[in-house]
């Protein structure tokens, strides 16, 4: 330890750290030199670790899901300047409109963005990670629990509510994919083809796989 | 009797990483729409739980951070058979979109404009309204219990 202090390129506090965990192993390497290099996989290394907790951030105080998520993506993309505003719109806009779960699939994006695909997987990762360890706990608790009233009691105060939420993710998913209240107010086309696809899954047994890939053969003659 | 149990197990973790695998590329819309093939496939085809405990489940997975495919997914597995069936549909829904969404970012200026695509896409989205749609009466049904008086 006492020799560091007098390292003629560890003047200032600073660099001495990076001289301490190298120099201890050979005084004689060239501190300066060594601590750049250091200081590179550094960075990547603290990218990394960055990616991952902002995520696992995002993902653990995200509730709602969905299209909630991106205000939260978006102020940690602007904090973090990892983003301009254009290429969070077109992460967006490619989350939407590929399957999956659009927090997820934005987190991806972003993380390819940064640094490939590490960065996108650990971006998906570490928004995944937060609802496995929430999952895990408290579907421990909710079997153990389940024939207690007050579990029941929640249970039947939640139903209802989040049944309302799906009929408002209906409307909402209606209005936003211009379908009804676009451009032509009602989209007869898609009405239709949304009709249908209603009457066939209720009233058939056809699995929805079909009914989705025999749309989107639809959809190649139709529009 | 232990190693039939085992390779039980692992058939078992495979069907439900394979069923969530299956799911996922068709997920578009978040998690509801996924709603009515879950009961298609666990409640009807497996019978690994009935509807209300899958209503159960999808509240309950709805109600905690995160996204609700994923949640209810990983809900799903870990009830079926404890954590590695957790981890089995965790990572079943994970990788297909994963993967398309690699291929979608790296392609993304080429397929932005695509007729052929749009198309598709636009014949799908009324479809997982219907979704849905379909998911509302599902739910609704186990959980819309009392009567009018």
């Amino acid at each position: 330890m006492r020799d560091f202090y007098h390292h003629p390129q560890c003047v200032f506090k600073t660099e001495y750290r990076v001289c301490d965990i190298i120099g201890s192993r050979d005084r004689d390497i060239d501190c300066k030199g060594q601590g750049e290099i250091f200081g590179k996989e550094r960075r990547r290394m603290m990218q990394y670790i960055d990616i991952l907790v902002t995520f696992f951030k995002i993902g653990l105080i995200s509730f709602g899901g969905g299209y909630s998520m991106l205000p939260i993506i978006g102020k940690e993309v602007q904090v973090h300047q990892w983003l301009s505003d254009r290429q969070f719109t077109d992460v967006i806009a490619v989350s939407a409109m590929s399957p999956g779960p659009i927090a997820s699939n934005s987190a991806t994006m972003i993380g390819y963005s940064l640094d490939n695909v590490a960065g996108a997987l650990l971006a998906c990762i570490g928004v995944t990670l937060p609802s496995l360890i929430i999952i895990l706990i408290l579907g421990k608790l909710l079997f153990k629990y389940q024939d207690y009233g007050l579990v029941k009691a929640v249970f039947y105060g939640l139903k209802p509510t989040i049944t309302a939420l799906i009929i408002y993710a209906v409307i909402k998913f209606t209005v936003a994919n211009g379908i009804i209240g676009g451009q032509n107010i009602v989209d007869v086309k898609s009405v239709i083809v949304g009709v249908l696809a209603f009457g066939l899954m209720l009233k058939t047994k056809a699995h929805p796989l079909y009914i989705i890939l025999g749309s989107g053969i639809a959809g190649l003659f139709l529009f | 009797m232990n190693k039939i149990n085992i390779s039980l197990n692992v058939s078992k973790i495979v069907e439900i990483f394979l069923i969530f695998f299956k799911i996922s590329p068709v997920t578009f819309g978040g998690g509801f729409a996924m709603i009515p093939i879950l009961e298609k496939e666990i409640v009807e085809k497996k019978k690994w739980m009935d509807h209300k405990k899958m209503a159960d489940i999808l509240a309950a997975s709805q109600s905690v951070p995160g996204a609700g495919g994923v949640n209810s997914a990983i809900f799903i597995g870990y009830h079926v058979n404890g954590i590695a069936g957790a981890l089995a549909a965790m990572i079943g829904i994970v990788i297909p979109t994963f993967v398309i969404i690699l291929v979608l970012a790296s392609l993304f200026n080429s397929i932005q404009d695509n007729h052929y695509i749009q198309a598709t896409l636009k014949g799908i989205r009324p479809v997982i309204v219907s979704l849905i749609a379909v998911a509302v009466i599902k739910m609704g049904k186990v959980s819309l219990v009392d009567k009018m008086a």
